[in-house]
């Protein structure tokens, strides 16, 4: 595994402007939000653990076994 | 602050353990999550809810917690950085989702093993199908997202932030006589 940071690939717009974003971040970027998206969407309709749908089933679960 | 190297190697060696064990746990919790899901044995199902939270309380949350630690101490502790490079900045935002997504889940998976321990002659907790499922969907994601992680911090895709590249410059210049 790599102990240091390389110096010379990163350092080709040193002198210039700050250099842009990579193609590979942008892509993790919408992969992520869509992902995101997706999770809050499942969330909303009640379709994961944190869910209305779900809420009302281990609310109950809680007091049939309290 | 930068780190002597016999520490530094030490922490990347708690690092990389931590990281690679939390895989391996939640590889092991999705093989459980996939039992009790499709499982038509009431012993089996019962076993799996109640293996599922040692697993998520004794293996799984302390090895996420090291590892989100140890990675901070590591970048932080090492000419890395934390924000000065893209694929450590993705890393921590992966690292910090998955954090909250388990601790998200800790209650159901609380909620089926205590039900597994109060249920003994019948099928235990029938009604909680798809929670069981969800934890399935919870866990593959988890795998994908840890699988990721380890891909990034092996590859080190090329890409400095802005922040990284002033502070290159900084260093530069500070180094220029």
């Amino acid at each position: 595994m790599q102990d240091q940071p390389k110096t010379g690939n990163d350092l080709r717009s040193d002198r210039g402007s700050p250099p842009g974003t990579p193609r590979w971040v942008k892509v993790a970027g919408i992969i992520g939000i869509v992902l995101v998206l997706l999770i809050v969407l499942l969330h909303l309709t009640g379709h994961s653990p944190g869910g209305h749908a779900s809420h009302a089933s281990l609310t109950k679960q809680g007091l049939q076994h309290s | 602050m930068t780190m002597a190297p016999g520490l530094r190697k030490f922490v990347l060696t708690a690092h990389v353990t931590s990281s690679v064990g939390w895989l391996g746990a939640v590889a092991v919790f999705l093989v459980l999550a996939v039992a009790a899901a499709t499982s038509l044995d009431a012993q089996l199902v019962r076993s799996a809810d109640l293996a599922m939270d040692l697993a998520a309380w004794f293996v799984i949350v302390p090895l996420c917690f090291a590892s989100l630690l140890t990675g901070l101490v590591s970048s932080l502790g090492t000419p890395w950085g934390l924000f000065r490079h893209y694929w450590i900045l993705v890393k921590l935002l992966i690292t910090l989702f998955s954090t909250l997504v388990l601790m998200v889940h800790m209650q159901p998976i609380a909620l089926l093993a205590a039900t597994a321990r109060k249920t003994t002659a019948t099928f235990p907790g029938t009604d909680l199908h798809g929670i069981r499922n969800l934890l399935v969907t919870a866990a593959v994601l988890a795998l994908l997202a840890l699988i990721v992680l380890t891909a990034l911090s092996v590859y080190k895709p090329k890409g400095i932030t802005r922040y990284g590249w002033r502070k290159q410059r900084e260093l530069r210049a500070l180094a220029q006589p």
